[in-house]
């Protein structure tokens, strides 16, 4: 029996525009289970990555609610969200956005130090390691002008992962990336939910898919579909990519 | 039509830009306005008070006794001179008093000229028609209502030789020659019985040696007579003795560089600081523009691939800047106006006429003519950077990195965790806070500036290192004394005394030239700056003001003379004073009698070496020579009190005007980088960082830059502020302006302007709230 982290119930997102209301998300009900590796997929604009933003914290959704260590988090100030997302959260965007004048170590101690669960020693410690894991630490003290994009990427989980969360939030983490760069990211991504991170993550690259453990389809701002999968392997790449394709066909992607 | 519509789609978009730039400007304007106005009116309202008096070129205040039929003769036969007019007068050489306050300088007393203005009531204006004045009844000079502190009804006492006069006072005329309340001459006016009756009084006290009657006598260059004032009394004191023989003169020149010397040097030091004000509105501006630039990179790249030349896109610009300039000119030249009169007035107590409104505009739009060009060379300078845009690299997202001019990473502490990180945001785009480090440098600097001005006063050493004697007790004996009486005096209390002050005031001429020379009788006593003190009675001191004008330098020998008495002199040193604003001598004692001055006194100053012992001396000078000496404490000098005034009136323009600037530089500079950094503060909320942290953090950035500022605005004050002063306050005689730079004097201003910064930025940045993260998605 799988447990659940995460509960959104009757989520719904709508911007005002043109003088008329656009739904982005409609009364979305959806639980996020410890230790999977879920994606979340739709066509452009489907409200894949605004069902991300609004379960995260990072937005408000409109109305539901977001259940979450038994608080709502859509009811929560601007400090307990901010809260939140330096301890129990880790996100990685599409289009990385590290902050440009800090270097890469740099980047991954700040979000350390604002945790404050360890001293500054044991963060740069811990961040030394992370970017060795990620194969960056010999671009440790560069700026993020000065690496690649998959470097640039794999500092964005490091800085994700950095205070351990519980659960790992990325949006299109591939989108930005070469071929290459990709597989070693999601690489890293399937490491680390083996590991036990929780991962809830935005993609429409069915590479990217077939590493999920859960898989979720948007569609009109809503879930039109699940499929589970058995953990990754790499050796059973082709045929989950052709389950994935066969099911996402059937919801007519 | 596509300048135009690009012109106002930029002024819609950068709403906040246009109008921060047209309000500087339209407080440059409305200064310059108000300056050059004030300034204007000043100049006009005395030429036409001077004309109204008929005042002369030159006004001497002879002795009756020499003013004979040879002196009339050689007056009319004098070919620059059109005409003369002597005015009797009864000399008042003891001063004046009134219940208030007292003036202890000779006044002249006459039956009231034509010409002359009665002051109406309020002071506002003139009363149409001047009543007769009846016995025991005198009109008294504007000036000196400030100096004897008295109105209208109030009992005034003239003290002459002959005795002493009560009168009551009937009203305040403008006598615009001595009419200042800081020239210490004053010409008053009573009835035709009254001046009778003075008259006889003091020709009977008169002899040979002391005459106390005399005449003033207005000197008119002829048509032709191309000299300046001061060359037109030299060369007639050379042909005739007039100025040699009289107690003193005062050319057109000295009269209004005296009457307006205060609103001059107030108004020209206001003046400089506005001119370096509208330095800073350029340096806002071109800071705006590079930015703006810099964040309409793809736009710009646009428009060129649509057609449009750097030159459209830089006009456009030009255009843009050029208008909220204008816009906020015009407005502040319209703000000023009503304000001129108020302004003007302020002075006209110290000025001793009453100042008529006179718009300056011709002056004030050349200043602002100057501005806009100097503006348009700037942006046209700055704009050179919207040629270097690469349509295709601008419409590919191609745009430079906005950070990275520097690859100075100061270091991040988890402990200071927002200071560190507001550093490193500073030292990574050092380039885009240089032009706010700057400014806070000039407000600092200017702050400073007018600080030093108001503290120069209440330091001893500064005071005597520019010429003022300052002293802690005033000395006035009964009967004059010796200087072997005086040296007995004094040694009662001679381990107290740091600094004698006994000097006598005459005018004599030097190489032909009117100058005010202090005959004292303890020249060791004078602080010398070149040279040294005269101690032998063929020796002089000059100041550097006189030297120059004179072309005097060390060791020159001069011709100085006094009534029919010439003697050789060589100038041994040069000292500072402020004696009839730095045009000024001292020789000792026995050089004045060589002048036909006597050795003696009537009083002095002294410096004490403790001014916690003022009390012991006063009681040990007056339990020894009781009624025959009055001792007082140095509490109350007049002339500081205006002074005083004066600088605090310019210290709260200069800081009322240097904190706003800085509200609107932080506004605009903030603004700028809160755009840049738009996407830097999502990131930072994704990590955790809350709205407070963040604006703290964009806070302290400015606070830093504020400080870096402080530091350079005060060691720029420290290489600088004496020398410019120098330059600056010549015109009132100080040729060796010195600060001390107190810790409080340094702080205060420094602590203002960091303090601002930070609060203002703190301001700015209320909009980090509105920062989503949701911005940070790229869909």
């Amino acid at each position: 029996m799988k447990k659940s982290i995460m509960t959104a119930k009757g989520l719904s997102k709508s911007f005002a525009h043109n003088g008329g209301q656009v739904h982005i998300l409609s009364g979305v009900d959806l639980d996020i289970y410890e230790g999977d590796f879920t994606v979340i997929m739709g066509a452009s604009g489907s409200g894949k990555s605004t069902m991300l933003y609004a379960l995260s914290g990072m937005d408000r959704a409109t109305a539901g609610s977001v259940m979450y260590g038994g608080k709502d988090i859509v009811k929560m100030s601007e400090r307990e969200l901010a809260g939140l997302r330096h301890s129990d959260f880790g996100f990685i965007f599409q289009q990385m956005h590290l902050v440009s004048n800090l270097t890469l170590i740099e980047n991954v101690s700040v979000s350390g130090y604002l945790n404050k669960k360890r001293s500054a020693a044991e963060v740069r410690e811990k961040a030394e390691g992370l970017l060795k894991r990620m194969n960056i630490d010999h671009v440790k003290t560069n700026l993020p002008s000065q690496v690649s994009g998959g470097e640039q990427q794999r500092c964005a989980i490091a800085r994700a992962v950095i205070n351990e969360p519980k659960l790992l939030f990325a949006d299109e983490p591939t989108g930005a990336l070469n071929r290459r760069n990709t597989t070693e990211v999601l690489d890293l991504l399937t490491d680390l939910n083996i590991n036990g991170q929780s991962i809830l993550m935005v993609t429409h690259d069915v590479r990217a898919a077939v590493r999920a453990t859960r898989l979720l389809y948007l569609s009109d701002g809503s879930v039109m579909g699940e499929l589970n999968l058995a953990r990754y392997d790499s050796a059973e790449e082709k045929s989950r990519e052709a389950q994935v394709n066969a099911w996402l066909a059937s919801l007519e992607w | 039509m596509d300048i135009l519509t690009l012109l106002k789609a930029n002024i819609r978009r950068r709403k906040g830009t246009f109008i921060s730039i047209a309000i500087l400007t339209f407080i440059i304007s409305m200064a310059l306005t108000l300056i050059l106005s004030v300034s204007k009116s000043c100049i006009t309202s005395f030429n036409a008070a001077h004309s109204d008096a008929k005042s002369g070129d030159v006004t001497a205040m002879i002795r009756d006794i020499a003013f004979n039929d040879e002196m009339k003769q050689k007056l009319d036969n004098e070919t620059i001179i059109d005409h003369y007019e002597a005015t009797p007068v009864a000399v008042m050489s003891n001063g004046m008093t009134a219940d208030k306050s007292s003036n202890h300088n000779s006044c002249f007393f006459s039956v009231l000229p034509d010409g002359l203005k009665l002051v109406n009531r309020n002071c506002t204006g003139y009363e149409d028609n001047i009543p007769q004045l009846s016995k025991g009844e005198i009109y008294l000079s504007y000036g000196s209502k400030t100096v004897l502190k008295c109105d209208i009804g109030d009992k005034v006492t003239a003290h002459s030789n002959s005795g002493d006069y009560d009168f009551t006072v009937k009203g305040f005329v403008v006598e615009p020659t001595f009419g200042a309340s800081n020239i210490g001459w004053k010409w008053q006016f009573i009835s035709q019985e009254d001046y009778d009756s003075i008259y006889a009084a003091n020709l009977a006290a008169s002899d040979d040696d002391k005459r106390n009657n005399g005449y003033m006598v207005k000197l008119c260059k002829a048509d032709g007579c191309g000299l300046s004032d001061g060359k037109f009394r030299r060369q007639v004191n050379l042909d005739t003795d007039i100025i040699s023989n009289s107690w003193g003169s005062l050319t057109k020149d000295m009269s209004i560089h005296y009457t307006n010397i205060y609103s001059d040097n107030v108004l020209g030091i206001l003046l400089v600081f506005i001119l370096i004000l509208a330095i800073v509105v350029l340096i806002v501006a071109g800071h705006s523009i590079s930015t703006g630039i810099e964040l309409d990179y793809t736009n710009l790249g646009i428009l060129k691939s649509q057609g449009f030349g750097s030159g459209r896109i830089r006009l456009s610009i030009l255009l843009q800047y050029l208008l909220a300039e204008l816009v906020g000119s015009i407005i502040g030249i319209f703000a000023a106006i009503p304000l001129i009169s108020v302004i003007a007035s302020v002075f006209d107590p110290i000025s001793g006429y009453i100042t008529e409104t006179h718009l300056a505009l011709g002056q004030t739009l050349l200043y602002l003519l100057c501005i806009f060009a100097a503006s348009a060379v700037f942006i046209i300078f700055i704009t050179h950077k919207v040629c270097k845009i690469s349509p295709i690299r601008a419409i590919s997202g191609g745009r430079r990195e906005i950070y990275f001019d520097s690859r100075l990473k100061a270091p991040i502490s988890a402990k200071f965790l927002s200071s560190t990180i507001a550093l490193r945001q500073f030292t990574s785009a050092k380039r885009r806070y240089l032009a706010s480090i700057v400014i806070a440098a000039i407000l600092v600097f200017f702050m400073l500036m007018v600080n030093a001005l108001s503290s120069a006063t209440n330091s001893k050493k500064a005071a005597k290192m520019m010429g003022i004697d300052y002293c802690d007790l005033f000395i006035n004996f009964d009967k004059a004394k010796s200087k072997e009486e005086l040296d007995g005096i004094l040694d009662t209390v001679k381990n107290d005394i740091k600094t004698r002050y006994f000097h006598g005031g005459r005018y004599i001429s030097i190489n032909g030239e009117e100058i005010h020379c202090n005959i004292t009788l303890y020249p060791e006593d004078i602080y010398v700056t070149k040279g040294r003190a005269p101690i032998y009675d063929n020796e002089m001191l000059i100041t550097e003001i006189a030297a120059d004008e004179l072309g005097l330098k060390l060791g020159d020998k001069v011709d100085a003379a006094r009534y029919d008495k010439h003697e050789e002199f060589i100038i041994c040193g040069f000292y500072p004073s402020l004696s009839d604003t730095g045009m000024a001598t001292a020789i000792n004692g026995k050089a004045g009698e060589k002048l036909g001055v006597k050795q003696e006194t009537g009083g002095g100053a002294l410096e004490l070496k403790d001014a916690e012992r003022s009390n012991a001396v006063i009681e040990a000078l007056e339990k020894k020579y009781g009624d025959d000496i009055e001792v007082t404490i140095a509490d109350d000098d007049e002339a500081m009190d205006i002074y005083d005034s004066a600088i605090f009136a310019m210290k709260a323009v200069i800081y009322s005007f240097s904190l706003f600037f800085a509200l609107i530089v932080v506004i605009m500079v903030s603004s700028k980088a809160f755009t840049q950094e738009k996407t830097d503060i999502g990131i930072f909320k994704s990590q955790g960082f809350t709205t407070g942290k963040l604006r703290i953090q964009f806070a302290v950035r400015f606070l830093i830059v504020s400080i870096i500022g402080a530091i350079l605005g005060t060691l720029l004050g420290r290489l600088f502020i004496n020398k410019l002063l120098s330059v600056m306050l010549r015109g009132i005689g100080i040729t060796n302006f010195y600060s001390s730079f107190t810790f409080a004097g340094v702080a205060v201003p420094a602590a203002a302007i960091c303090v601002c910064f930070f609060l203002f930025a703190l301001l700015a940045s209320r909009k980090i709230k509105k920062v989503g993260i949701r911005q940070l998605v790229t869909e």
